[in-house]
């Protein structure tokens, strides 16, 4: 397959699309527009400006924002340089920014003023950081330099530096606790070669498409999907200046946006919203909505035919009416919201990966679009049932220039999952005989939110089991009941507690060691913990044990057992 | 300033899909009511448009209950007022 380097990319867009948008974000209520020749401009001067302030191929530069064009200008500027980006979570504390900084090496750091202000005192001790760049300062200022002074910045003179497709684009983070967090290394071919395959299957869109960028930006979905597909295929991106549903809205109406990549709960919290709004207005419109929505499924399941937009027009009207497609990948989306949306003439596409393979594996088409499957491998995949049972379920490995290079400095985890130059995914999973995926379910212990994002286990037990009342614990996912997140999963524990601390509280208190005691003083502890950890890793519930846990030889939390035993599975 | 608390407490109930009587108001939305920051920002969007408000979505840092919730609104509206 042909593949780019970042610095080609650049150059063949700005060749190509020369005057079209390529990303835009309302501020001060207008849009503020930059151009594929502006954004290559303004990579060029800024990488010069970053070889001179000592980035050399191979650094590192942490890059840390909202959404927001000036992240996608700076990603596209440290690759084409041949540096690598660390994209950090700007949902992330910044306890988890300092460490993941140190950890990486960055020698440079592209930051926001909102998360400047948090790691102001924490970023003088990097032993290796030599410059802080920040989105939001007009001028240089205390040492901190002016992205927007940069970026005007005559290039002048520079060192081409020359990129090849092997060389390392970024390094991911997993999570922000050192130590048990993983950096997934991915080159400029793994990338690319996955932009280049997603364009192959959406041949119909291109630089009159915008894309509504909502999704976190430093996640690989976002990236891969959200910036990098429309940016080769000439089309914009049009950042939302919240993520409240009503800006979303006047967003998708405002810049007529074409296509969104989401996460299931944010789909789920459109359509709730489009129903919470209906029964608002009162017994009659709700009758004929629902009349409208029986309409609009029979028809479909009697002439093949989706009469949805004609018959919904209202809604088309409030998304903008131009809406071709939305995307749903980061977690599995319950059909019958795909379903919901299909019947107001909204398509849904899923997806698969991880983002060990950059992430894109599997992608349903318009062309192509089965109901309850993520699709089918996308071009230059290899996908295949590792041990399969009776019905053909077994795991999912992939393999294809888009399969990560390994873990940063962390060989015996990527030989657990890479082998003979393939990735065990985890998933448990089947592919009919048509080629479609379907995921059944999982074998390793990450845990997946209906927000898309992961949570592994063990990086939070540690945090867990850092608390003085805790001997050990033991995290789990669980699906939800109730509410609108009911069957998206989220966090608990078991938790064991340290019998000498309560011996030592009781005596102090002349109580006696109850489990009421040691329930109480535990929550007390996990909602301290709770507060300080990102809204995904909160621990939902917990629950007291204590026996040890069941065990493997090697000392693993033999987790399948404790999954039994509370019914989980 | 009851109508807002009964109004609020509705109006979070609907979002979160949860029984306005089986939400503790000093219950912790995140961790004990199974709220997370997109179900949040939603919360704060219902809020603008019941109320003309503009909540900032960093406000989702510092408020964690229903109790906060209005706490917060009352506060809004009555700096809207003056």
């Amino acid at each position: 397959m042909v593949t780019l380097t970042i610095s080609e990319l650049v150059k063949l867009c700005a060749s190509r699309f020369g005057d079209s948008v390529a990303f835009q974000m309302k501020r001060d209520g207008e849009y503020r527009q930059w151009t594929f020749a502006q954004v290559a401009k303004t990579v060029d001067n800024l990488a010069a400006q970053l070889f001179a302030l000592g980035i050399c191929a191979g650094d590192r530069v942490a890059l840390l924002s909202e959404n927001r064009p000036e992240w996608a200008v700076s990603y596209l500027t440290i690759g084409s340089m041949g540096a690598v980006v660390v994209p950090l979570d700007s949902l992330a504390s910044p306890l988890d920014h300092a460490g993941l900084l140190k950890d990486s090496g960055s020698k440079g750091f592209i930051v926001s003023s909102k998360h400047l202000a948090e790691l102001t005192e924490k970023i003088r001790e990097m032993p290796d950081l030599k410059f802080v760049i920040c989105f939001d300062l007009e001028r240089e200022k205390e040492g901190v330099f002016s992205f927007s002074e940069l970026a005007i910045k005559p290039a002048g003179e520079r060192v081409e530096l020359k990129t090849r497709p092997s060389d390392l684009l970024s390094i991911l983070y997993t999570s922000g606790t050192t130590g048990v967090s993983k950096g997934i290394m991915l080159t400029h071919e793994n990338i690319m070669s996955n932009v280049i395959a997603v364009a192959e299957i959406f041949k119909m869109i291109g630089p009159g498409d915008n894309f509504l960028s909502v999704l976190p930006i430093h996640h690989t979905f976002e990236t891969t999907a959200g910036l990098m597909c429309p940016f080769y295929m000439g089309s914009r991106v049009t950042y939302a200046e919240s993520l409240k549903s009503y800006s979303i809205l006047t967003n998708m109406r405002e810049t007529g946006v074409t296509v969104m990549c989401g996460v299931p709960l944010l789909y789920k919290i459109f359509l709730e919203g489009i129903f919470r709004e209906v029964e608002e207005k009162g017994f009659l419109v709700n009758f004929i909505f629902r009349a409208l929505f029986a309409c609009s499924k029979i028809f479909g399941s009697l002439f093949k035919k989706n009469i949805g937009k004609k018959l919904f027009g209202m809604v088309h009207k409030k998304l903008g009416g131009k809406i071709r497609f939305w995307v749903s990948g980061g977690a599995a989306i319950d059909p019958s919201v795909i379903r919901a949306f299909d019947n107001m003439g909204i398509t849904i596409l899923q997806g698969y990966g991880l983002t060990e393979s950059s992430p894109i594996l599997t992608c349903c088409s318009l062309q192509d679009n089965r109901i309850g499957s993520v699709g089918k491998a996308i071009s230059g995949v290899k996908l295949k049932i590792a041990n399969p049972g009776k019905r053909g379920v077994g795991e999912i490995v992939a393999s294809g220039p888009n399969i990560m290079q390994g873990y940063y400095k962390n060989p015996s985890a990527t030989a657990e999952v890479l082998k003979e130059g393939w990735l065990f995914t985890g998933d448990q999973g089947y592919i009919d005989k048509d080629g479609f995926v379907f995921i059944t379910g999982r074998l390793k212990d990450v845990i997946i939110t209906g927000s898309g994002l992961n949570v592994y286990p063990e990086e939070l037990e540690r945090e867990l089991d850092s608390i003085p009342a805790v001997l050990e614990s033991c995290v789990l996912g669980r699906k939800i009941k109730d509410g609108l997140r009911k069957g998206m999963e989220e966090v608990i524990a078991l938790v064991i507690p340290r019998d000498e601390f309560f011996l030592n509280i009781a005596s102090e208190k002349g109580l006696e060691v109850s489990d009421g005691l040691i329930m109480k003083a535990l929550k007390e502890e996990i909602n301290k913990l709770n507060v300080k950890l990102p809204e995904h890793k909160r621990v939902a519930a917990f629950f007291l044990r204590k026996a040890e846990f069941p065990k493997t030889s090697t000392r693993k939390i033999k987790r399948f057992v404790l999954r039994k035993e509370m019914g989980l599975v | 300033m009851a109508d807002i608390e009964k109004e609020v407490r509705s109006l979070v109930s609907k979002i979160i899909k949860i029984p306005e009587d089986k939400i503790d108001p000093a219950a912790n939305l995140f961790y004990d009511l199974g709220v997370d920051s997109l179900l949040g920002v939603e919360i704060l969007a219902a809020l603008d448009k019941k109320y003309g408000l503009n909540v900032p979505e960093d406000k989702l840092r510092s408020i964690s209950t229903l109790n906060g919730i209005i706490a917060l609104t009352k506060g809004l509206l009555e700096g809207k007022r003056k």
